[in-house]
């Protein structure tokens, strides 16, 4: 879906595939924060936000040019896709507002020290299952963007390596 | 420069959202407080005064089994974070196979030819 507008270069494609996973795995650590550890939650959440910037920064001219479409001729799914997008930036935005005004580590760790109020720890609960939920959604939009770069740049040179190292052990 | 302007965009839409966020929830937390009773743990102390201060508390055990319990207690939080992360992975994974699954497979089936009686199909 992102292709049907957009073309990014293959560096730029990569660059996102692992950054990507790497948010991906953080997130799923960051789902536990009590077999985790607070500090290791907290710390690696505020990581996180410097990661997803980058992610908006590479998604860049998606995001601008079905900014300029959205009122005209777009197609269903990224009309779709636009919204959800936007839907998970206020839940992420959400969580990470939220986390720093609960915060027990990372923030007094700096020096800094919040009034808690009751309603940021509930909020924060219910906007990080939320998140999963749209990650979910999100990560079915892109189902075929993954598999795609996955297997250009994944698992085709894996095997070129191997079928590369058969055609020599054949000459030889 | 183009990626510094970019990142301060971005930086300018968290901020006006995080400015509305933290408005509407300590507006309405405050409507709430004046209606009905304030949540403030009734009172109760979670950790006791001692005589070094409410830092120097530690919760009543013996240190022996503190120590020999530190391995098991490392092993089960790891067994716990496996078990969360493989949930969250199956959660994900039920919405992929909901969402993507049924979109790929009437994507294949718009792409297949339907059989035209020249071309010799079924029956």
């Amino acid at each position: 879906m992102t292709t049907e507008v957009i073309k990014n270069t293959p560096v730029q494609t990569k660059t996102k595939l692992w950054l990507d996973v790497v948010l991906f795995i953080a997130f799923l650590i960051t789902m536990e924060p009590h077999p985790s550890g607070l500090a290791i939650h907290e710390w690696l959440s505020l990581a996180m936000v410097l990661t997803m910037i980058v992610h908006l920064l590479l998604s860049w001219d998606w995001i601008t040019e079905i900014s300029r479409r959205f009122l005209g001729k777009l197609g269903t799914q990224n009309r779709i896709n636009y919204i959800l997008n936007w839907l998970l930036f206020f839940d992420g935005t959400l969580l990470i507002v939220s986390g720093v005004l609960i915060s027990e580590v990372a923030l007094p760790a700096m020096g800094i020290q919040l009034p808690a109020r009751f309603a940021w720890r509930r909020l924060h609960d219910l906007s990080a299952n939320l998140g999963l939920l749209m990650l979910g959604i999100h990560t079915a939009l892109h189902w075929s963007w993954i598999v795609n770069t996955v297997n250009r740049y994944v698992l085709k040179p894996i095997l070129g390596l191997f079928s590369s190292k058969q055609k020599k052990d054949a000459v030889i | 420069m183009k990626t510094l302007v970019r990142t301060l965009v971005i930086l300018a839409v968290f901020s006006v959202t995080v400015f509305l966020m933290v408005m509407v929830v300590n507006t309405a937390g405050n409507l709430i407080d004046s209606d009905g009773p304030r949540f403030d743990g009734g009172g109760a102390q979670l950790r006791p005064p001692g005589e070094g201060g409410d830092e120097n508390f530690r919760p009543e055990g013996d240190d022996g089994d503190r120590e020999s319990g530190t391995r098991s207690f490392r092993i089960n939080n790891y067994r716990r974070l496996a078990t969360g992360m493989v949930k969250d992975t199956i959660v994900i994974g039920v919405l992929v196979t909901v969402i993507a699954l049924p979109k790929s497979f009437f994507k294949k089936k718009k792409k297949t030819p339907k059989p035209t009686p020249a071309s010799g199909g079924a029956g």
